[in-house]
């Protein structure tokens, strides 16, 4: 270790010292170790989400009020029997992706009760639609702005300017990504609820950089200066 | 008949369009009737009135390499299917089309998406498969719809559907969306996304779907150009279409140019028939002015990148002759022996305004997000080669962090169950392999960079 190394400090409260050098405990219960930081913030945290109602939790968003809640209407389940029908008889697992895209289609973003809608639908259990929900980055768990706008971050895109893009929409549209992660919650959402921006990975046209999808129009050769010109083309849509 | 194009999309005189002959052409519309009246599907009734292993035989004198990245023979794949298979077999296209710096398959389903279908029945035709998936990319919502359109019109004519065309051949094909994860594009990935999965790709082996591919029964899985390839190969004669290209690298294969070169675009030409200089300079305008070209990247975001003033040994023992960059011609075999790939044909360029260690994190960050997580050394060296390379571009790097980096590729590759861990360690390997100098000067010995999870753990530490 180098010499200039901080000497850390010596944590305030002997006991949680005390907890992290005592032996873990043996009968398997995993007591989460006390931190030191952790002393002073005793007030009553909000109340935990068990891992999987996290995992089908839809955060609200200012963008709800532009999608219809969750219903199955007859237009839905026509289109999702269409769908299964693509596939063997017993294989019809096979139409999960088909029916998400419905759903997401419909509703902006896959609830947990459109869930257990297409468990239901495909007779397989919940938990086979949740883990294909929450693997694919194209299926999104909170509803989105009006317009979501996906702009592609990755190389030829980023040297042709789609970070200076993506930093002039949120300053249009007033958006903070601060808090985005592209892992957990690549979404950030403008407080109107008008506009969601996301990075997206290759979108495949290198060629015309930098690229971007909203909704499900494709624009290409979408420079810095031509932000503003591309949320207003969508002004009386 | 002459064909006029679009203001600026006229073909380059090196170029020599088949696949790409429709795509930006006044006049042109994705219609079967715009298709049909310049003898659309003409192909498929003369194929269907062949014996498919006459089919299977025709596409492996053509010697096309499967034009998805790997450059596998097409025939030899169809051949794989087991002689005495009872179960139903299938067919996929590949369109995930996720390879960073490759945009050809976007133009074929958008703009001529009947040249696949046809593609597809005769291809359906010599595997003997009567179901077919188009896996397209969840980020081509347009196209799909394109691609349903086309399919219905197919079917209204009876170039799909039942007793095609009266030769008593079935084939039906349907569209399934993926939704936007790159991994999809690994065939076995792709396979068990197609059957409602998570993708993560398959143990081999074996090695082939044409073995256990979807639904446990034998598939074949092509890209969209490579079946493209097969119209025109059934159209000209497999003898004919080898003369096409260079010895072992036959036929035509659309270049992606994108980056820092005047002209970016695509260009359809003659594998092996155009060198680095005539791409970029004479197809591409040259570089930015004022710049000069640094790097390439010759085939998608995983092949190995080459340096501008690099020279190569190409050829064994006598044989071997030194080549400069420049002269390497764009073939499957050449770009190997120069210790890259001519992969999905995407070529990134980059000039002397770029600095590496901010390319090579764009890179390393695309795949920390695109690994399926199935394999560890993938799952976690991909983000570790992030963290490092996020130092290495702010600047807050030592020099004992490109050895690290280094190492960790080194330990990704060849680890996994599929090609993704070549895919995201090769680029860091190659990066370092020749940029080393560059990445150093970046970091400093003075630098002390703690993350956030360690000053953690130095909290509980009394004395370090």
């Amino acid at each position: 270790m180098s010499s200039n190394t901080e000497v850390p400090e010596v944590p305030a409260d002997r006991s949680a010292e005390d907890a992290t050098q005592s032996a873990p405990p043996t009968d398997g219960t995993n007591t989460p170790l006390p931190r030191p930081s952790d002393s002073a913030a005793v007030e009553d945290p909000p109340p935990a989400l068990s891992v999987l109602e996290e995992n089908i939790h839809s955060a609200e968003t200012p963008g709800e009020k532009f999608f219809p809640s969750f219903a199955v209407t007859e237009g839905l389940e026509e289109k999702a029997n269409e769908r299964i029908a693509q596939y063997p008889d017993d294989q019809k697992r096979s139409a999960v992706l088909p029916l998400l895209h419905e759903v997401q289609h419909r509703f902006g973003y896959i609830s947990p009760e459109s869930i257990d809608w297409v468990a239901g639908k495909l007779d397989i259990e919940p938990i086979k639609v949740v883990e294909v929900v929450t693997f694919y980055p194209g299926f999104r768990q909170k509803a989105p702005g009006k317009l979501h706008i996906r702009v592609c971050r990755t190389l030829s895109c980023a040297m042709g300017g789609s970070y200076e893009l993506m930093d002039k929409l949120c300053e249009i549209a007033q958006i903070d990504r601060s808090a985005s992660d592209p892992h957990k919650d690549p979404i950030a959402i403008s407080p109107c609820g008008n506009y969601s921006v996301e990075f997206a990975e290759c979108l495949a046209s290198c060629g015309t950089a930098p690229v971007c999808l909203v909704n499900d129009d494709f624009h290409e050769g979408v420079t810095c200066d031509k932000a503003e010109e591309l949320l207003n083309s969508y002004q009386n849509a | 008949m002459s064909i006029t194009y679009k203001p600026g999309k006229k073909p380059h005189p090196n170029e020599h369009r088949l696949i790409f002959k429709n795509v930006d052409r006044r006049g042109w519309n994705p219609s079967i009737k715009r298709y049909l009246k310049e003898d659309g599907y003409k192909t498929l009734k003369k194929a269907l009135e062949m014996d498919p292993k006459d089919v299977i035989n025709e596409v492996k004198t053509s010697g096309l390499r499967g034009r998805g990245g790997a450059g596998f023979p097409t025939g030899i794949k169809w051949g794989f299917i087991p002689p005495n298979n009872t179960k139903p077999v299938y067919l996929i296209c590949n369109c995930d089309e996720s390879e960073p710096g490759t945009f050809k398959d976007r133009y074929i389903v958008h703009q001529d998406p009947h040249q696949l279908i046809e593609g597809m029945v005769i291809s359906a035709h010599a595997v003997g498969a009567h179901t077919a998936y188009i896996y397209i990319r969840e980020e081509f919502p347009e196209a799909a719809i394109t691609l349903e359109k086309a399919i219905q019109e197919a079917k209204d004519n009876n170039f799909l559907g039942e007793n095609i065309l009266g030769s008593g051949f079935d084939l039906e094909i349907y569209i399934h969306r993926g939704a936007a994860a790159y991994i999809c594009g690994e065939e076995t990935g792709l396979i068990e996304s197609l059957e409602g999965k998570r993708p993560y790709p398959r143990i081999k082996p074996p090695y082939f779907p044409a073995a256990i591919g979807l639904y446990m029964a034998p598939t074949i899985v092509n890209n969209v150009e490579s079946l493209c390839h097969v119209v025109h190969i059934m159209r000209m004669g497999g003898e004919e279409y080898v003369k096409l290209g260079t010895p072992r690298n036959s036929g035509t294969r659309i270049l992606c140019v994108s980056g820092d070169v005047k002209e970016p675009g695509y260009f359809e030409v003659e594998v092996g028939k155009v060198t680095f200089r005539e791409l970029l300079y004479d197809m591409c305008g040259g570089p930015k002015d004022g710049r000069e070209f640094k790097a390439v990247i010759p085939g998608g975001s995983s092949s190995k990148i080459l340096r501008c003033n690099e020279s190569f040994k190409i050829g064994r023992g006598d044989d071997a002759k030194d080549m400069d960059f420049w002269d390497i011609p764009l073939d499957f075999d050449t770009l190997a022996a120069a210790g890259s790939m001519a992969g999905s044909g995407g070529v990134i360029v980059m000039d002397d305004s770029r600095r590496m260690s901010w390319v090579l994190n764009n890179i390393t960050h695309f795949y920390a997000h695109e690994s399926c997580g199935q394999c560890t050394p993938c799952r976690e060296g991909s983000t570790w080669m992030k963290k490092v390379s996020d130092r290495i571009e702010d600047g807050t790097a030592t020099p004992t962090d490109v050895d690290t980096l280094e190492q960790i590729a080194y330990q990704i590759d060849g680890k996994t169950v599929c090609a993704f861990g070549e895919a995201s360690a090769w680029p860091v390997e190659a990066m370092i392999d020749k940029f080393r100098d560059e990445l150093v000067g970046e970091t400093s010995e003075d630098n002390n960079f703690k993350s956030k999870e360690r000053i953690e753990q130095e909290k509980f530490l009394s004395s370090v």
